[in-house]
């Protein structure tokens, strides 16, 4: 990859390798909060690019990528709550749900979480991430990262008639 | 199944349907990267070439009208043409004056203003004043205008008339005695030093 002069052979390389190890999932995550996956894509890459614009700081943290999947999970959550306000002002329906053979009552279910319990669900079961890198993605505490999926496992075992079992 | 089984395997399934072409998004995250990084040098030299103008252009100008600010009295009052005075006029009460301010009054008293005062009045419009030693207030640079029979001074404003309009009095002359009675004047330790009894021609 060439940056064009603007940042030096190492940096490239390191940021061209986070990229290909980190687009997909972060894209996979804002997929979980946005249920959009051309959103999801347009938030992930506008991360990504505020990363490179970035680069020479935030390539010299321990976790750049714990960085850009907090960018690209605030975008996210913004643009929901600018989706879900757009939708109250036009009564518009859901978006459509993917054709793939997936758990659609599952997927509708997580549209009844707030961004931030959408976002906490995903990174605790998808990307298997333990409660303190979820509260440095998330920026708040461990204790409401908890709460966070407590709020989002009661709501969901609600919605798909699951019981309701507290993980520790 | 568990809840949290179901979460696990159900968003597992969701996501692995979702496989953005990574390399596509790279080369345009490095494009809108660099253009965003361009524009914001542009805007970066825009913005010192503005800030190098405006220093050039503007700074004179704000430095001639805060230096004019030394000879005027505060923006927003009415402005003597004290900087292009009408030598005729001033030319009838130009001298050297003299008077002794008594020290009754409380304007006078809070700003040490009693004892000697003498004031010379220059055809050109410019006041020199001397003032009793207890005075320790700005004096230099005090200018008057006369007209017919109305004189107007800066005298104080940069001291204890400060943030007042500029006063106008009426004069009169008698033989060696020169009298002021205010017209306007919102300054009362300035219609003590000026009014309070006749000034005497005479070095």
């Amino acid at each position: 990859m060439n940056l064009e002069g603007w940042h030096d052979d190492q940096a490239d390389v390191a940021y061209a390798w986070l990229f290909r190890e980190e687009f997909a999932a972060v894209v996979r995550t804002a997929f979980l909060i946005l249920h959009n996956r051309q959103e999801a894509e347009d938030v992930a890459q506008e991360a990504f690019m505020q990363l490179l614009v970035h680069w020479r700081k935030v390539g010299r943290y321990e976790r750049p990528e714990a960085w850009v999947r907090r960018v690209a999970i605030r975008l996210a959550a913004r643009r929901l709550r600018r989706e879900q306000l757009r939708a109250i002002l036009h009564r518009s329906v859901d978006p459509p749900v993917p054709t793939m053979p997936v758990d659609v009552d599952l997927l509708r279910a997580l549209r009844a979480l707030a961004p931030q319990q959408r976002a906490a669900v995903a990174l605790f079961y998808l990307e298997d991430r333990p409660m303190a890198e979820i509260a440095q993605i998330l920026g708040c505490s461990k204790a409401t990262v908890k709460v966070h999926l407590f709020k989002a496992r009661k709501r969901l075992a609600e919605l798909l008639g699951e019981e309701h079992v507290d993980v520790p | 199944m568990s809840l949290d089984r179901r979460l696990r395997e159900g968003l597992g399934r969701i996501a692995a349907g979702i496989d953005p072409d990574v390399d596509w998004h790279l080369r345009r995250a490095v494009r809108g990267a660099r253009r965003r990084v361009v524009l914001r040098r542009a805007s970066a030299t825009l913005a010192a070439a503005a800030v190098i103008i405006t220093s050039l252009v503007i700074a004179p100008r704000a430095l001639d009208a805060l230096s004019s600010l030394t000879r005027r009295p505060p923006a927003g009052h009415p402005v003597p043409a004290v900087a292009e005075p009408t030598t005729v006029g001033n030319q009838a009460i130009a001298g050297t004056y003299r008077r002794s301010v008594p020290a009754g009054d409380l304007d006078v008293r809070s700003n040490h203003l009693a004892g000697r005062w003498i004031i010379e009045l220059r055809p050109e419009g410019t006041m020199a004043v001397t003032a009793p030693a207890s005075f320790t207030g700005v004096l230099s640079g005090s200018q008057f205008q006369v007209g017919a029979d109305t004189f107007r001074t800066t005298l104080f404003i940069q001291d204890v008339c400060s943030n007042l309009p500029v006063p106008t009095y009426r004069w009169t002359r008698v033989g060696e005695r020169l009298k002021f009675t205010p017209i306007d004047d919102r300054c009362g330790a300035r219609v003590a030093v000026l009014a309070s009894g006749p000034w005497v021609s005479g070095g």
